[in-house]
């Protein structure tokens, strides 16, 4: 070997000592920044079917874990996607994909109902819970950025399942929301017997086939101060403020309450006070939180049925943004704030928001875009709408 | 015929001809080919005689009609030779769900499911179990095959339908409760069983309506849209929407309740709904019940009025309720317990309109103490529980008096020894 050639071996051997220590010490900075891995949340993980009864709503949590409730079970699942990245956003709009969807598991135009949609905020990959009419028989699909519908393939699911408590006799027949706060999974449930609505709380990790850890507690509803019921939670997000952890929910006939997660206790009774009212005769959806410029919003879509006043808009499906500072309000129930029902702002801070004309579903893929499912004239289109 | 045929199997120098005659009986022939060392492409004349001969067929499981593969064959092996894992292939092989009208226009959406090659055949099958009744087309256009050698001129289709299910007795509604013909105008929910299970779904909600028969209108939007169903998918829980029977909530005071005192009413469900194996109803079942006024007294049970059954016989033990109760939970929330706190085994009843509790044990009843111990989330028609009543005056000054944190609350009984003659 060549002088030359030696000081050369020796130039590249240290260029790859430098750039395996940096590579080590780079690792460690991240290690301690790293985010939480998938046995944070989840224990004794399955991998098979997780043999859905009734395939219901979901929600996107971190490191691509999708939560999904089983109606027909009293159950939560949440299946390890996998699917962590990059991301890849749909990039046009889907037509028609109810029918799609419809013909994709071999039904006509109408044989199949699109339960939920949710997001993946780390791929933006879109995923649907299907019930195929015909048979009941329930099926996640996907959709990818080509607009490309597929389907999830359940049998080789990674999942972690658990029952809500009382099993199969339990009378929680309907599981209105679920979703991933920072330290446990919040299901809202419904009775198919007594008039009672649970909100159940199950603290990671989840552990397959455990319920020991899952207590729930009722929710009410006073109306006037006056008239305390029982009141089911139609659809709720988990928030974050000051370090404090809280569930914004709203009641089936649209009053938006907010309360501390710490208030969930076994067995206790969580009442929610009104502190925004968007109007009666709405059935509210979906529910999303952002920020956007240094404010932090609440967006639903809801679903109105009111027959007797004009709809504002088009559309029986439409959306508002509400301003978060309106839920830390002292003024409740009856004084609580209205949205004005003439006008599409006000009062300030709670605005129609346009582009959830027809969502029949949204969610979250960041704080500058949501994924919205449309009614078109009784068809459903899928896209991409920016927040405002 | 000269063509080049590139590919990984014959860089390996192998060369297969696949004749097939007819269906089953292959012949082939395998050559070693001496060019071991050669790149890129080999040169091959096709059998003429086989032209772009691909064969397309849908072979349903011999058990199972609904559960089908889609097999394209060729005579010639060297189209599939050059397929290798992770090709796709949902462009060359589709099935479609063929519409009603059969319009083309109407199919876009293939259905989904896997794709495998099997030796020299090109298999699919279906995720899901196809849907009896319904017709599907497969179609194959070889043009679209990867790598494909000699393409066929026009795509090639195929059609299946998937028997109907055997004609069988159309579903029945077994029963709609509560039973009575009265119900308290704040009346909440009423449970309809099936004979077996039915579609399910946004849209069963249309299957229902109610009918003010006073006025002659319909009653816009009572129901509650929240689909909840029994375990057994036989039962479906139809509420009227809560919002609108609960004072002071913004629907009951813009909208006003469902039900007017004095009022008469028709329940209908149409005769349209299909079962979950796709037959209708075929006949309209309605219920007829005039509202009664409000009921927002809770339910006590110290009222009940009990029939003590005769020792050392299997006479049912009867409770007298004196008014009709939930009966879901009728069924679920009360026992009877002996002396030593166990349920005495047996069957419960339910009485005339709901209004009355019975139990048939399976051994005669022994003299001795008993309780019957009674859910109290037990609820009447209107949703007034045991615990609480359906809507809460919090601010009355004993309302809290009204509530019981327990579970269950105790009625006790003693069935005294049989009088000897």
């Amino acid at each position: 070997m060549s002088p030359v050639s030696r000081w050369l071996s020796v130039v590249c051997a240290c260029a790859v000592l430098v750039g395996v220590l940096a590579a080590v010490q780079t690792d460690s900075i991240n290690a301690g920044k790293k985010a939480p891995g998938v046995s944070t949340y989840l224990k004794n993980i399955q991998t098979g079917n997780p043999e859905f009864k009734s395939i219901g709503r979901m929600s996107f949590g971190p490191q691509g874990l999708l939560v999904v409730a089983d109606t027909g079970s009293a159950s939560i699942v949440v299946i390890d996607t996998g699917d962590r990245g990059p991301m890849r956003k749909l990039k046009n709009r889907v037509d028609d994909v109810d029918v799609k969807v419809a013909q994709s598991l071999g039904a006509k135009p109408g044989g199949a109902d699109i339960i939920d949609m949710a997001v993946n905020s780390l791929s933006g990959k879109i995923y649907l819970s299907v019930k195929r009419k015909s048979d009941n028989q329930s099926v996640l699909l996907t959709i990818n950025a080509d607009g490309k519908i597929e389907n999830f393939d359940l049998s080789k699911a990674k999942f972690v399942k658990v029952t809500l408590p009382g099993g199969k006799k339990s009378t929680v027949r309907n599981i209105t929301g679920v979703d991933f706060a920072s330290d446990r999974i919040l299901a809202a449930g419904q009775c198919n017997e007594e008039f009672a609505n649970k909100l159940y709380s199950i603290p990671y990790p989840l552990e397959h086939g455990s319920s020991a850890n899952i207590y729930s507690a009722e929710t009410y509803h006073v109306a006037h101060r006056r008239w305390e019921t029982r009141a089911p939670i139609q659809s709720f997000v988990p928030v974050e403020e000051d370090g404090q952890n809280y569930i914004v929910g709203a009641f089936a006939c649209t009053p938006i309450a907010k309360f501390p997660i710490g208030d969930l206790k076994s067995g206790s009774k969580v009442t929610g006070i009104s502190v925004v009212e968007l109007g009666s005769g709405n059935r509210p959806l979906d529910m999303i939180s952002y920020e956007k410029d240094g404010k932090k919003w609440l967006v639903t879509n809801t679903f109105r049925f009111h027959w007797k006043k004009n709809m504002y808009g088009p559309s029986k499906w439409w959306g508002v943004r509400v301003s978060m500072d309106y839920l830390s309000a002292k003024n409740t129930n009856e004084d609580a704030t209205r949205r004005d029902v003439k006008k599409e702002k006000g009062p300030d801070g709670i605005e129609i928001v346009d582009a959830l004309s027809g969502a029949v579903h949204i969610d979250k893929l960041s704080n500058e875009e949501i994924v919205v499912l449309r009614d078109d004239d009784g068809r459903l289109d899928l896209e991409l709408a920016r927040l405002p | 015929m000269e063509l080049s045929i590139p590919g990984p199997f014959f860089d390996l120098g192998v060369q297969m001809k696949i004749i097939r005659l007819r269906n089953n009986f292959i012949l082939v022939f395998c050559m070693l080919l001496t060019g071991c060392g050669k790149q890129n492409s080999v040169s091959q004349k096709l059998d003429d005689t086989f032209p772009g001969q691909f064969e397309l067929e849908i072979t349903p499981d011999a058990d199972d009609p609904r559960l089908v593969v889609v097999r394209v064959t060729h005579f010639n092996l060297i189209q599939w030779q050059n397929l290798s894992a992770g090709q796709s292939f949902d462009e060359c092989l589709k099935l479609f769900t063929v519409g009603e009208g059969s319009s083309e226009d109407s199919i876009t959406q293939p259905v989904l499911g896997k794709f495998q090659v099997v030796e020299d055949v090109l298999e699919f099958r279906p995720a899901f179990p196809l849907i009896a009744g319904q017709k599907y087309r497969a179609v194959f256009d070889s043009a679209d095959l990867p790598g494909v050698v000699q393409a066929a001129p026009d795509p090639i289709q195929k059609e299946y339908s998937v028997p109907a299910e055997e004609t069988a007795e159309p579903p029945k509604v077994l029963a709609i409760y509560p039973t009575g013909a009265i119900v308290p105008a704040n009346h909440l929910k009423f449970y309809i069983v099936f004979s077996e299970p039915m579609q399910q779904g946004e849209d069963i909600f249309k299957m229902f309506s109610l009918e003010n028969k006073s006025t002659g209108k319909q009653v816009p939007r009572p129901f509650r849209h929240t689909e909840l169903w029994s375990a057994d998918n036989r039962r479906l829980t139809l509420w009227f929407h809560p919002g609108r029977q609960k004072a002071g909530v913004n629907l009951n005071v813009e909208l006003g309740a469902i039900l007017n005192e004095d009022d008469e009413y028709r329940l209908t469900i149409s005769e349209k709904w299909l079962s979950k194996r796709g037959t209708p109803l075929g006949q309209q079942v309605t219920k007829d019940f005039r509202a009664a006024p409000k009921d927002t007294r809770q339910p006590n049970p110290e009222t009940w009025l009990i029939l003590i059954p005769t020792a050392t016989t299997r006479e049912p033990f009867r409770c007298e309720l004196l008014e009709p109760y939930d009966w879901a939970l009728l069924n679920s929330q009360i026992s009877i317990l002996d002396e030593s706190g166990k349920i005495v085994p047996g069957k419960i009843g339910i009485g005339h309109n709901e209004m009355s509790w019975l139990y048939y044990p399976t051994k005669a009843w022994q003299p001795g103490n008993y309780r019957l111990k009674i859910g109290t989330v037990i609820e009447d028609l209107a949703g007034n529980s045991v615990s609480r009543p359906f809507a809460q005056n919090i601010s009355e000054p004993q309302a809290k008096d009204k509530n019981t944190e327990s579970t269950h609350v105790y009625q006790k009984f003693e069935i005294p020894a049989a009088e000897t003659p």
